[in-house]
């Protein structure tokens, strides 16, 4: 079948309101046909996937490293099977935090800094999953 | 109500042609070799043909050929009352196998010319006996898709041959040689030929036409592609929008190139004019910067913003290295953006990069913005001679009087055989004619006329083009060195991640800068529903932006509403730990709209936010479930950024995302639903809670009284169910999540995954849409402002 011109056609019947089935809500509920909640459920749980991971970066003060002229190194924080989830600077000598709703499937991090040169170090971060919180230092070589 | 911005322009395109149809006479209609003629044999060894034939209900549709061998030359088919079938797809898309034997579809003549003629002395198709064409009647209105199967004989066959017709009903005989003249009714987005050689008999002098969409439903561009002495041998015939695919679109390139070059059919080509409306409306676009000064950043890019009227294709052209031409050519390592355009605001984002991959270095650039409709290609593939050539015609749909138009081909990347380029008199032909283009009625596209093998289009994509209607502005983009400082907020342009706001220099991303979570809503509560979470389905992806002082200063927050599987209407609400003393401005952007700002309000001190507050009329599809039944087309999800920028310090952290999103009924706006977390907002009506089916505790709400929630939300756009399928038959290791109490199977929407009872798309073949993170437009080529402004 043609998908264009039946969806013309389709679209057509829309048209001439004899295409569409209206649907009305509310839908009648089919009782019975889901398991969820047929076993106990916990009275506190709220089915939250993720947990959160508190992470604290550091920036060595000067350092082997080589910093920008502002003294500020690009940073970015990533995830292989997710992508970057933090991309900004940090300065020399300070420490950046943040949370983050860490899903329980990832379990590490990398860490990558660029210098003004242009250098780009990847560090990566095994994550303990007993371990609410991540504790990094950069700017000091790798 | 019928929204017909809902459906592709192709598809506007073939709902017009059989409208127009629908009008047309009843008389016969044939087409095939008497167009493409009788040195040219379908192609069925080399290709996988599948042709369309428009008809009409009642009309009858004849098929007939006859079977040769791919050796050189025709003749009969071995056996020819056996190893040939139709294979015919009918509009409701069941398929039927119709086996071509003598008397129902081989013909035994060389050309159409040798049949017997009728009583307008006219060759014909009997109805019966020898030479008598496979009958097939149509039930339904609608195009007809065929193919054939062989399925015996020594060796493969092609059809010369061919005459596929439709007649008013089966005792009209089928004319081939009358053509049924501004009414073509056989069509394919690919044609294949064998004619068996390179030699110059062997070369094609054949006219298709190609229906380029126009930018309005109902309307088209009718091109006549009329081909002299192309000799390609085995050849296929596509048409398309760009040409090749990017990076090599508007150019003509060796086969032998890393990526391979690729060339995708897309517009259907006929063998006569197909019915169609002359386009009403021609493109305007204006490029939406501030005052044509654009500043971005070396090695950066950014993100180009323009506005259309209408649905075509874009290309933006950065005059890099200072030629003053802007025509497009991949050889002129110009940068080079390109795409399809939609109505309203449309963004290009470019990585700062020329095309070669080289950075663009610090300067000022003139840069010009095209858009264009109508826009047709044909590229020949290893098509070794073409002489005299071939020249487009632009046809008028209403008169089918065929004008001469602007050609345009730039074949200077590819190697040129010595000589084999040269035309018949000793004139070098033309390499290119950017930026101008040629008019087809003095030059024709020509190339290697030596008859052989090795010649120019030798294993060469030889693209030649032209443009319905055009409409350009000119833009200036400054490019700054990145050492600066261009917003003065400390942090220079290379480590700023918002070089142009001095409020922003880092983000937090959720879940990360490219991805989007989900959240899917159950919307009867109270009441229990069918638990296949696709009430409401929204895709989230949160952007928390800190400045240099490693304060919060903003929140983006992007959703993509993929799904509504409920004919209540309902608003998306998103609740926020944010004081609302803190919050200096809240903008939004539905789709390609402009910026206005959602309501807001207070609850509890922290601000509140109706995101929307009628999913379902923004849509504009009635009473259509949204991409949860397979039996409705697939629709494009409601795209919704949220800005909210803080002038004061909040304790919101990444963590508590997605934060407090919410559903509310729109026409009882206390009805609201939130994830088990939340109690809901101040506007809330409270007794709701303890009502029907609901299980809420003072620690829990939202669930009914099995403590199943009416909300989830998964940090992946995943799969979610089909229409009343429950969510464990798709995710069946949620009842080990729910009853440990999140202890196991945290995982549940990545394990185990049953993808059969998964919402995957529409019958028609379409797939769901997945969502996508809106384009971050701080950046702006034509100016360093933000995007609400």
């Amino acid at each position: 079948m043609s998908k264009h011109h039946l969806r013309a056609l389709l679209l057509l019947g829309g048209l001439l309101g004899c295409g569409s089935d209206p649907s009305p809500d509310p839908e009648p509920p089919p009782q019975g046909d889901s398991a969820l909640g047929n076993d106990p459920i916990p009275p506190d749980f709220t089915f939250q996937t993720t947990r959160p991971l508190a992470v604290e970066i550091a920036s060595e003060a000067g350092g082997g490293e080589a910093t920008a002229p502002d003294q500020r190194l690009r940073l970015e924080v990533r995830s292989a099977t997710l992508g970057v989830i933090y991309r900004g600077s940090i300065l020399a000598g300070a420490t950046f935090r943040f949370d983050y709703p860490l899903p329980a499937d990832i379990t590490e991090l990398e860490l990558v800094t660029v210098d003004d040169s242009g250098l780009e170090t990847v560090r990566t971060v095994k994550l303990d999953p007993q371990t609410p919180g991540l504790s990094v230092v950069v700017g000091g070589g790798s | 109500m019928f929204s017909l911005p809902a459906i592709s322009l192709r598809r506007r395109a073939a709902l017009a042609s059989f409208l127009l149809l629908s009008v047309s006479a009843t008389r016969a209609f044939a087409e095939g070799s008497a167009q493409t003629g009788y040195n040219q044999r379908l192609d069925l060894t080399n290709y996988a043909l599948t042709l369309k034939v428009d008809a009409l209900a009642g009309e009858v549709i004849t098929i007939a050929g006859r079977p040769v061998t791919n050796a050189a030359g025709p003749y009969p088919w071995p056996g020819s009352t056996a190893g040939m079938s139709a294979v015919i797809t009918t509009p409701a898309g069941q398929v039927l196998v119709r086996p071509m034997t003598t008397g129902a579809g081989i013909l035994s003549v060389a050309r159409i010319e040798d049949l017997p003629r009728d009583a307008a002395n006219q060759p014909a198709l009997p109805t019966a006996g020898p030479n008598a064409p496979l009958l097939f009647e149509a039930t339904l209105t609608g195009t007809y898709h065929i193919a054939f199967r062989q399925t015996s004989g020594a060796s493969r066959a092609d059809l010369l041959p061919y005459d596929i017709s439709v007649v008013p009903n089966a005792a009209t005989p089928a004319r081939p040689l009358v053509p049924p003249g501004g009414r073509g009714r056989l069509h394919s987005t690919r044609w294949g030929f064998d004619a068996g050689s390179f030699v110059q008999a062997a070369a094609t002098n054949a006219q298709y036409y190609v229906q380029a969409p126009g930018a309005v439903a109902g309307s088209s561009y009718i091109w006549q592609m009329d081909l002299q002495g192309l000799a390609g041998y085995v050849y296929d015939v596509i048409a398309n929008d760009t040409g090749l695919d990017a990076p090599y679109s508007r150019s003509s390139r060796t086969r032998w190139l890393t990526p391979a070059p690729k060339n995708t059919p897309l517009y259907e080509i006929y063998l006569t004019p197909p019915a169609a409306q002359n386009p009403a409306v021609r493109p305007q676009v204006a490029f939406t910067g501030s005052g044509g000064n654009g500043i971005t950043l070396q090695g950066l890019g950014g993100t180009f913003r323009f506005r259309s009227n209408l649905a075509g294709s874009y290309q933006l052209v950065v005059d890099v290295n200072r030629d003053g031409l802007f025509d497009g050519s991949t050889g002129s390592a110009d940068a080079i953006l390109a795409g399809r355009s939609v109505v309203g605001v449309n963004d290009s984002l470019w990585n700062g990069k020329d095309v070669t991959g080289q950075v663009v270095p610090a300067g000022v650039y003139s840069a010009r913005l095209f858009l264009r409709v109508g826009e047709f290609h044909f590229v020949a593939y290893d098509d070794e001679n073409n002489y005299p050539g071939l020249a487009i015609r632009r046809v008028d749909a209403s008169t089918l009087a065929s004008n001469p138009a602007l050609m345009y081909w730039d074949d200077r990347q590819v190697p040129v055989p010595d000589g084999s380029r040269r035309s018949g008199g000793g004139t070098p032909a033309l390499l290119t004619t950017l930026p101008a283009g040629v008019m087809s009625n003095v030059t024709r596209h020509a190339w290697g006329n030596t008859w052989v093998s090795n010649s120019f289009g030798n294993e060469a994509y030889v693209d030649t083009w032209v443009i319905g209607d055009e409409d350009s502005t000119p833009i200036t983009v400054e490019i700054q060195a990145p050492a600066a400082d261009l917003d003065g907020d400390g942090v220079s342009n290379s480590f700023d991640e918002y070089p142009c706001d001095p409020d922003k220099s880092s983000a937090v991303f959720v879940p990360s800068a490219s991805s989007m979570g989900l959240v899917m809503f159950e919307d009867l509560w109270p009441s229990n529903g069918d638990f296949d979470f696709n009430d409401t389905v929204v895709a989230y992806n949160y952007e928390l932006i800190y400045g240099a002082g490693e304060r919060l200063t903003a929140i983006r927050a992007n959703f993509s509403v993929l799904a509504i599987g409920a004919g209540i209407h309902s608003g998306l609400g998103l609740a926020l730990p944010i004081p609302v003393s803190a919050v200096s401005q809240v903008h939004r952007r539905i789709g390609g709209g402009g910026a206005d700002v959602p309501m807001v309000y207070s609850s509890e001190g922290n601000l509140v936010l109706h995101v929307i507050h009628d999913l379902r009329s923004a849509f504009s599809v009635g009473e259509d479930y949204i991409n949860t039944r397979a039996s409705e087309p697939v629709r494009r999800p409601l795209t919704i950024t949220v800005l909210i920028e803080l002038d004061e310090p909040a304790s919101l952290t990444a963590s508590q995302a997605p934060f407090d999103l919410f559903l509310y009924w729109t026409h009882e706006p206390a009805h609201e639903i939130h994830r088990p977390m939340y109690r809901g907002t101040e506007a809330m009506d409270p007794t709701l809670f303890g009502t029907q089916s609901d299980g809420s505790t003072e620690t829990r709400h939202f669930v009914n009284n099995r403590g199943v929630p009416f909300a989830l939300d998964v940090p992946t756009s995943t799969l979610y169910p089909v229409e009343k399928t429950p969510i464990d038959w798709l995710y069946p290791d949620i009842l080990a999540f729910g009853t440990s109490g999140g202890t196991t199977a945290r995982t549940y929407y990545a394990s185990n995954v049953r993808p059969q009872h998964a919402y995957t798309g529409d019958v028609f073949g379409d797939l769901r849409p997945a969502p996508t993170v809106a384009p971050r437009v701080e950046v702006y080529a034509s100016g360093c402002r933000r995007v609400f402004e």
